[in-house]
């Protein structure tokens, strides 16, 4: 009896160690840093840092982050992280863009993945350079907020009419007037990054104006239709908001960031690292309009398959979402 | 419907008038008495964050307030110490203030909420709403604009009259003004200008932790990194412009407040597809409206002699 507990447990021992050691290869972790200009609150952060913390998990990485770096500072702190031997680094924000293309010329051995940067500059070869190309997802909100609004007045309340932006909000506006060409738009830009207090005046002047469905690119509008006390939906942008008022977020446009860490960490192992410029969209996992359960249900249903009619038509190529960079009120004037 | 657009209109005003009039009720008060105060915007800050951690972990945002308040005195009495006791230069260590509490309040944000798996921030369920007051809110446009706030605006727009009276009327408002045009001779004639001074700063501390509180637990409910947003020094410009005159600097921050909300509507109005109107100029409106009314109004007068300038005591 004895010689058979014994002998069970040296298999159950031996078949556990066999098992750990079959599903996770004794590989190097691989050192990736990041650096954020802002808090990781911030949803253009929290995508990344959301991915990584997967990663940590999932690809046998090692993250480590900085946030609150100053655009002057950044290259000492890039340099600090190749000498402590970090072989993958994400400067996440546009600003950081010069220093990242100095710094991959003088040391060809390290890769950087850049987010954000201008596309019409040379990029060395061992950086790839990506940007939130959730524009599929942004449309597919806009075609929601166009079916889903019965004052037929929607709104987006945003920071700067820059690029990266514009291209959100154009989509949005793409998809709202691909599905009702009489829905009358209001886009309130509040030249500010970061002041909630800022954009929740601006969601209540829309809500006066009559919006009832507002698509929130900055923290600020949630509140503003718990305080108006009006019906209404907002949509989340960059992360799943659903959580941060679970009564008015009816859906969030969404980045995820998960399949291009994979992607960057798995091209360094395998050594087939590629430059260049990275827009993925939804195909690639990429962009994903996430709704909020509790009130998808709540929404007249033709609603929510019009959205599933269009995501379907993206993901099978028959939409092509435009891109337009600039910020041109006219295109989408009309309507109401 | 024009009424109701104009009475939300006011409303908002109002709303966005509150934060700056009691940050600006406390920095009248501390310069008139002789100290430039460039830590303000570090004071709202630090009400801003002290308001939102308590209110998180009590679920009381008027603790909260009480917070923000006691966390405003004791950053404004170390103020106090550096420039009234040490005498050290004001400018200097009001923006050290400033840059201090910035920092700070990140860095403590950090330490005590670390990083959250869910992707949304920490943020308060309770914050403070209106409180309408009886019969008066129900008067017609003025019931909504004025008596249907929240407990903050009603403060601040007490605390102007309040301010103007007792510089204006009384023995202690004199001698705050004496003390920042001459603490010399103040002194001579008995005024405790340091104790004074100490007083104006405990002031200025309690009334700009609460306006920055209002922010993050009332008008909105997270503390996010830097959310002042540049309030406190868009206070102080108002009281340079207002000439250290109470009723000029609510008349400047009602204008700013007022072209600030009317510039987000006129964004919303859709009258901005017009080409020659572009949506910067609504931008510009509340700083130019401002500058232009209180540069008109504030002609000729000088501000308080002694306005920065540290005083030592002759023994």
């Amino acid at each position: 009896m004895g010689i058979i507990v014994a002998v069970l447990i040296v298999l159950v021992a031996a078949g556990a160690y066999f098992a750990t050691k079959g599903s996770a290869p004794q590989e190097e972790k691989l050192k990736v840093a990041v650096i954020y200009v802002t808090p990781i609150e911030e949803p253009w952060n929290t995508a990344l840092h959301e991915a990584m913390t997967w990663a940590e998990q999932e690809l046998n990485i090692e993250y480590v982050y900085t946030e609150k770096v100053d655009t002057a500072d950044v290259e000492r702190v890039i340099r600090e992280y190749i000498a402590e031997g970090y072989q993958v680094i994400f400067p996440h924000s546009w600003g950081y863009n010069e220093v990242t293309r100095k710094l991959a010329k003088e040391f060809p051995n390290v890769y950087f993945a850049q987010g954000s940067g201008p596309t019409d500059v040379e990029w060395p070869p061992n950086v790839m350079l990506y940007d939130y190309w959730i524009q599929d997802a942004a449309y597919l909100a806009g075609v929601l907020a166009g079916k889903l609004t019965k004052t037929n007045v929607i709104g987006v309340v945003t920071a700067y009419p820059v690029p990266d932006v514009n291209r959100l909000v154009n989509a949005f506006c793409a998809g709202a007037k691909s599905v009702n060409p009489d829905v009358e738009i209001k886009v309130i830009f509040l030249e500010s990054w970061f002041d909630p207090v800022k954009a929740k005046e601006a969601a209540l002047a829309e809500i006066e104006a009559g919006a009832d469905v507002i698509y929130a690119e900055r923290y600020g509008v949630f509140e503003a239709f718990k305080e108006a006390g009006v019906e209404g939906y907002a949509i989340g942008n960059i992360v799943n908001q659903t959580d941060l008022a679970p009564d008015v977020v009816i859906a969030s446009v969404t980045w995820d960031l998960k399949p291009f860490v994979r992607y960057v960490v798995d091209s360094v192992r395998a050594g087939t690292f590629h430059g260049g410029i990275i827009n993925w969209g939804m195909k690639e996992g990429w962009a994903k309009l996430v709704w909020n359960p509790t009130l998808k249900k709540q929404i007249p249903q033709d609603v929510v398959a019009a959205v599933e009619e269009a995501q379907q038509k993206i993901l099978n190529g028959e939409i092509q979402v435009p891109i337009y960079e600039d910020w041109d009120p006219e295109r989408w004037a009309g309507g109401g | 419907m024009p009424i109701e657009m104009a009475i939300d209109l006011m409303r908002a005003a109002v709303r966005v008038m509150t934060p700056l009039l009691l940050a600006g009720a406390g920095e009248i008060l501390v310069e008139r008495c002789g100290i430039l105060n460039l830590g303000l915007e570090g004071i709202m800050l630090l009400g801003a964050f002290s308001g939102f951690i308590v209110t998180y972990y009590t679920g009381s945002p008027w603790i909260g307030v009480l917070a923000a308040i006691l966390v405003g005195m004791a950053a404004n009495a170390i103020f106090g110490f550096m420039t009234v006791s040490l005498a050290l230069d004001q400018v200097v260590t009001g923006l050290a203030l400033t840059l201090m509490a910035s920092g700070a309040t990140f860095y403590l944000y950090r330490a005590i909420f670390g990083w959250y798996t869910s992707p949304v921030p920490p943020h308060v369920t309770t914050v403070i709403r209106e409180t309408p007051i009886p019969l008066l809110s129900s008067i017609p446009v003025i019931g909504p604009v004025l008596f249907n706030q929240t407990a903050f605006t009603y403060a601040a727009l007490l605390s102007i009259p309040l301010l103007y009276f007792v510089l204006a009327r009384t023995r202690v408002g004199l001698e705050i003004t004496a003390s920042g045009e001459d603490p010399q001779v103040a002194d001579y004639l008995g005024v405790d200008v340091v104790r004074l001074r100490y007083l104006t700063l405990l002031a200025e501390g309690a009334l700009g932790g609460v306006a920055g509180a209002l922010l993050s637990i009332s008008q909105y409910n997270m503390f996010l990194d830097n959310m002042t947003a540049g309030r406190g020094f868009i206070v102080i410009a108002m009281i340079i412009l207002g000439r250290w005159d109470p009723l000029k600097m609510t008349l400047g921050t009602l204008l700013f407040a007022f072209a600030d909300s009317l510039q987000l509507r006129i964004q919303a109005s859709g009258l901005l597809t017009l080409a020659w109107f572009p949506y910067q100029f609504a931008l510009m409106l509340p700083y130019l409206l401002t500058l232009i009314a209180l540069v008109i109004v504030g002609r000729g007068v000088k501000g308080p002699a002694s306005l920065g300038k540290p005083y030592k005591r002759l023994r």
